[in-house]
C-alpha cells in the first residue's frame, strides 16, 4: 500500500502493529469492553425507549380525568399501554350527566372490545377501539392529523402494529370491514388496535355473535371510558372528588389520567435504579480488570519501552503509544458491542417487548449514534485510563533498568 | 566532538556508597575509533550507558560540540544485547528514530543502503524472531546508521557473536570509520583492540589512556 | 492453523444451531394439532444446517488458499439463503408475537448475519496475506 512506499512510519501503523503482533491480549482486551459496552447500550436503549413510550401515552392521553367501570381500571390500563386487548363497558347514559358538571369543559366517550379469533397463528388478537370523531378530543384529533379526514362509516383505521395495510380488509366477528388507513406508531397500546367510529360500532353491536360474546343483552348504548377535559380555571382535584362523591356509587371509577400513569411511572423508574446500578458495577469492573491486564503486560513491554527510550523516544512519546493502543481496544470492542446490541434489539424486538411486558422498544437512527458515540467515549476513556495509570510505574524508571530488569 | 568531564556514578551497596564510574574523562573526536576495554564489573556499560543517556550522572558533565547534551540525533547507541522492536519488520525497525526524532520523509533508499553495507538486504521484510543473533547485531549497527549520525557508540558489539561473525561486525565499523563516523566501543575481546584508533582501559570505575 | 480451526468450529457451531436449535432452544409451534407454515421453513434451514456442518468438515481439511475462499463465499450464499427462507420463501405466521417470528427467525437471522461477517472477514484476511506475501517477493 502507500505506506511501504513512505519510506516511514507514523502514529497509526505503530498502534496497529503492536495490536496485530499481540492479537490474543488485543481479543481479550476488547472482549472486556465489548461487554461492558453491550450491556450499557441495550440497558440504555430499553430505559429510553420506556420513556419516550411513556412520553408519548402522556402526551396522547390528553384528557384529565378518567370514567371506568369499576374493576376495570387495569384493564384499560393494558389496553392503553400494553394493547392487551379487553372488552369493558358501562351505561352511555354517565356521559351526559358528566358533561353538565361544574367545572367540566369537554366529555368524550370510547367503546372497548377485544375481538375472538379462531387460530392462534393466524388471526391477531386485536383492540377495537370505538369513538365519537365529531366529539372526541383524544383520538380524533391525532387520527385527523395522520389521515387527513374523519374515519367513514363501515371503516377501520388500523395501528402500526398490525399486519393490515391501507386497502385490506379486515374480518372481525364474521363482518367485513375495509381498512381507510394505517397509523404510525406511538409506543402505546393504540399500536395493536383498530379505531372504527360509534356508527359502525352500532352496526357490529347488531351482530348476533357479539351481542352473545358481550353479553351486552338489551343494553343499546353502551360504552367503556368517559374522558373529561376540565375547564382551565377549575382544579382538577376538586372536579374529581365531586364527580367521586356522586357516581362512585354507580360502580364507576374515577381518577385522574396521572393516576392511569402512575404504575408505569413507577416501574421505569425502578428499571432506571437497577440498571443504573448494574452500569456502575459493570464500568468499574471492565475498568478493573483492564487496569490488572494492562499492569500485567506492562512488565513484560518493560524492555520494549526501555528500546523506545534508548532510541530517543520521550515520556510523552511512550505514553502517547499506550494511550492510542488503548484508544483503539476502546473503539473496537466499543463497535462491536454497539453493534451487536443493535442487531440483537432489533431482530429480538417483539420478544423482548412481550417478556418484559414492555410498551415501546425503538429508537431513532440519530439517537442510535448519540449512544453509539457515548459508549464509545465511555469505552476509551475506561481503556486509556487504565492504561494511563498502569504505566505510571514504568514512566519513573530509569531506561537502563528498563532494559535489564527481565533479563 | 563528544566531550565527558569528570563523570562519576555512585552506587549503593548495603550502607556502602561505591563509584561505578569515577571522574571519567574522555574526548571522542571527528574519526575517532576508540575502545574501552577493561575486566568484566570494571564499569565500562555504566561509562557507556551514562554517555548515551540511559543513565543518569552522580556527578560530572557531558558536551557534544560545547554544549551540555545527552542523547541527540547526532549519536547513535548500539545496546548490548537483542534490541530490535519484536512486533515490528526490520523495515519498520530501521525507521523507528526517525519517527521518534520526528523526522519526515522518504528513507526507503537509505534503508536498502545500510542494509546492502551490513550486507542483509533480504531482510527487509522479515521480523527480528526469525534472525540470527549475528544478523540482529548488524541490523542494529543498520538501524544505527540511518540518519547519518556524527557518533556510533556500541557496548560489546562482538559479545555472544562467534569469531565469523564478529569480525564481519568489527569490518562494518572500519568502514563506516572511514567514511567519517566517530565510533567508541566497549570489549573485553582483545583479539579486536587493533581495529581501534585509541585504547582505553577501564579498571575499577577508573578510566585511562593505554 | 489457527484459521482452519476456528473456521471450522464457527461453521459446525453455526450448522448445528440450524439443526437443531428451531427444535430445542429457539422453538417453533408444535406441528401435532396443526402442522403449519413455520413448519416447513424450519425443514428447510435443518437441511441447511447439514450443509453448514459438511462445509465446516471441508473447510478443516481444505488444501491451498483458493479452496478455502471458495468454500467462505459458498457458505457466505448459505448464510444468505439461511435468511431468505423464512424471511421470504417460504415465511411464517402473520403475527409477529408467534415464536416462529419472535424468538426463532431472529435467532436464525443472527447466526447468518455473524455468519456473513465472519466469513467477509475471512476473505479479507486472505486477501491481505496475499498482499503481504507479494510485497515480501518484490522487497
Amino acid at each position: 500500500m502507500g505506506r511501504k512506499k513512505k519510506g516511514n512510519i507514523h502514529y497509526g501503523h505503530i498502534i496497529y502493529r503492536n495490536l496485530k503482533r499481540r492479537i490474543s491480549r488485543t481479543f481479550l482486551l476488547s472482549a472486556f469492553l465489548f461487554f461492558m459496552v453491550f450491556m450499557i447500550f441495550s440497558f440504555t436503549s430499553i430505559l429510553n425507549s420506556m420513556r419516550e413510550g411513556l412520553d408519548s401515552t402522556v402526551k396522547r392521553t390528553g384528557a384529565d380525568i378518567l370514567l371506568v367501570p369499576k374493576d376495570y381500571f387495569s384493564s384499560v390500563k393494558d389496553a392503553l399501554f400494553l394493547g392487551i386487548p379487553s372488552t369493558v363497558y358501562f351505561d352511555s347514559s354517565l356521559e351526559e350527566k358528566v358533561a353538565k358538571e361544574e367545572g367540566v369543559e369537554k366529555v368524550s366517550s370510547q367503546m372497548f372490545l377485544a375481538t375472538i379469533y379462531n387460530s392462534p397463528c393466524c388471526d391477531e388478537a386485536v383492540q377495537i377501539i370505538a369513538y365519537h370523531p365529531e366529539s372526541d378530543f383524544l383520538i380524533q384529533p391525532w387520527i385527523e392529523k395522520q389521515l387527513k379526514r374523519e374515519i367513514p362509516d363501515g371503516e377501520i383505521v388500523a395501528g402500526s402494529k398490525l399486519s393490515y395495510k391501507k386497502g385490506d380488509t379486515a374480518m372481525f366477528f364474521g363482518k367485513k370491514f375495509p381498512v381507510a388507513g394505517k397509523l404510525k406508531e406511538t409506543g402505546m397500546g393504540y399500536d395493536n388496535t383498530v379505531f372504527l367510529n360509534f356508527n359502525t360500532a352500532e352496526e357490529l353491536l347488531k351482530e348476533p355473535v357479539v351481542k352473545n360474546y358481550l353479553a351486552i343483552g338489551n343494553k343499546k348504548e353502551v360504552v367503556s371510558l368517559i374522558t373529561v377535559k376540565v375547564d382551565k380555571k377549575a382544579d382538577i382535584q376538586k372536579v374529581v372528588r365531586a364527580l367521586q362523591d356522586k357516581y362512585e356509587k354507580d360502580n364507576v371509577s374515577i381518577e385522574t389520567s396521572g393516576k392511569l400513569m402512575e404504575d408505569t411511572r413507577h416501574a421505569l423508574k425502578q428499571y432506571t435504579t437497577y440498571f443504573t446500578f448494574v452500569e456502575i458495577i459493570l464500568v468499574a469492573f471492565t475498568f478493573e480488570s483492564l487496569l490488572s491486564f494492562f499492569i500485567i503486560t506492562m512488565s513484560e513491554r518493560k524492555k520494549e519501552y526501555g528500546i523506545i527510550k534508548s532510541l530517543g523516544g520521550s515520556t510523552f512519546k511512550i505514553l502517547s503509544i499506550t494511550i492510542g493502543e488503548a484508544a483503539a481496544i476502546g473503539i473496537i470492542g466499543s463497535l462491536a458491542g454497539s453493534f451487536l446490541s443493535i442487531l440483537i434489539l432489533t431482530l429480538f424486538r417483539n420478544f423482548i417487548l412481550l417478556h418484559l411486558k414492555l410498551p415501546y422498544l425503538r429508537q431513532s437512527f440519530s439517537d442510535l449514534m448519540l449512544l453509539t458515540v457515548f459508549c464509545t467515549g465511555l469505552s476509551v476513556l475506561t481503556g486509556v485510563f487504565a492504561a494511563i495509570l498502569s504505566s505510571a510505574a514504568i514512566q519513573r524508571k530509569e531506561t537502563y533498568t528498563l532494559i535489564r530488569e527481565n533479563e | 566532538m563528544l566531550e565527558l568531564k569528570d563523570i562519576t556514578k555512585y552506587y549503593k551497596h548495603s550502607v556502602n556508597t561505591f563509584p561505578a564510574v569515577d571522574h571519567a574523562n574522555l574526548l571522542v573526536k571527528k574519526q575517532d575509533f576508540i575502545a574501552v576495554t577493561g575486566p568484566s564489573g570494571s564499569g565500562k556499560s555504566t561509562l557507556f550507558h551514562i554517555m548515551t543517556g540511559l543513565l543518569r550522572p552522580s556527578e560530572g558533565s557531558i558536551f557534544l560540540d560545547g554544549t551540555p547534551s545527552f542523547l541527540t540525533r547526532q549519536i547513535s547507541f548500539i545496546m548490548q544485547g537483542q534490541n530490535l522492536l519484536t512486533n515490528f519488520t526490520i523495515e519498520d525497525n530501521l525507521y523507528f528514530p526517525l519517527y521518534l526524532a520526528g523526522i519526515k520523509g522518504n528513507y526507503r533508499l537509505r534503508a536498502k543502503e545500510v542494509l546492502e553495507l551490513v550486507g542483509l538486504t533480504n531482510t527487509i521484510a522479515s521480523y527480528p524472531d526469525r534472525l540470527s543473533g549475528g544478523e540482529l547485531r548488524r541490523i542494529s549497527i543498520a538501524r544505527a546508521l540511518m540518519n547519518n549520525p556524527g557518533i556510533i557508540i556500541a557496548d560489546e558489539p562482538t559479545s555472544n557473536l562467534d569469531t565469523d561473525n564478529a569480525i564481519k561486525v568489527m569490518e562494518l565499523f572500519k568502514t563506516i570509520n572511514e567514511e567519517g563516523t566517530a565510533i567508541v566501543i566497549s570489549t573485553h575481546d582483545e583479539r579486536f583492540l587493533p581495529y581501534s584508533k585509541s585504547i582505553y582501559r577501564m579498571d575499577r570505575g577508573k578510566l585511562s589512556l593505554l | 492453523m489457527k484459521n482452519r480451526i476456528i473456521t471450522f468450529l464457527i461453521y459446525i457451531l453455526s450448522g448445528v444451531l440450524y439443526l437443531i436449535g428451531p427444535h430445542t432452544i429457539f422453538k417453533v409451534c408444535s406441528a401435532k394439532e396443526m402442522v403449519m407454515t413455520c413448519h416447513w421453513s424450519v425443514q428447510a434451514e435443518t437441511g441447511l444446517g447439514i450443509l453448514l456442518l459438511l462445509t465446516g468438515v471441508f473447510y478443516l481439511f481444505a488444501k491451498g488458499k483458493e479452496a478455502k475462499i471458495f468454500l467462505s463465499l459458498q457458505t457466505i450464499g448459505s448464510y444468505v439463503v439461511g435468511i431468505l427462507i423464512p424471511a421470504f420463501l417460504i415465511g411464517g405466521c402473520k403475527s409477529k408475537d408467534m415464536a416462529c417470528q419472535s424468538l426463532t427467525y431472529p435467532s436464525l437471522y443472527l447466526i447468518s448475519i455473524l455468519g456473513i461477517l465472519y466469513s467477509i472477514g475471512n476473505l479479507v484476511f486472505f486477501h491481505l496475506a496475499k498482499k503481504a506475501e507479494s510485497l515480501q517477493e518484490t522487497s
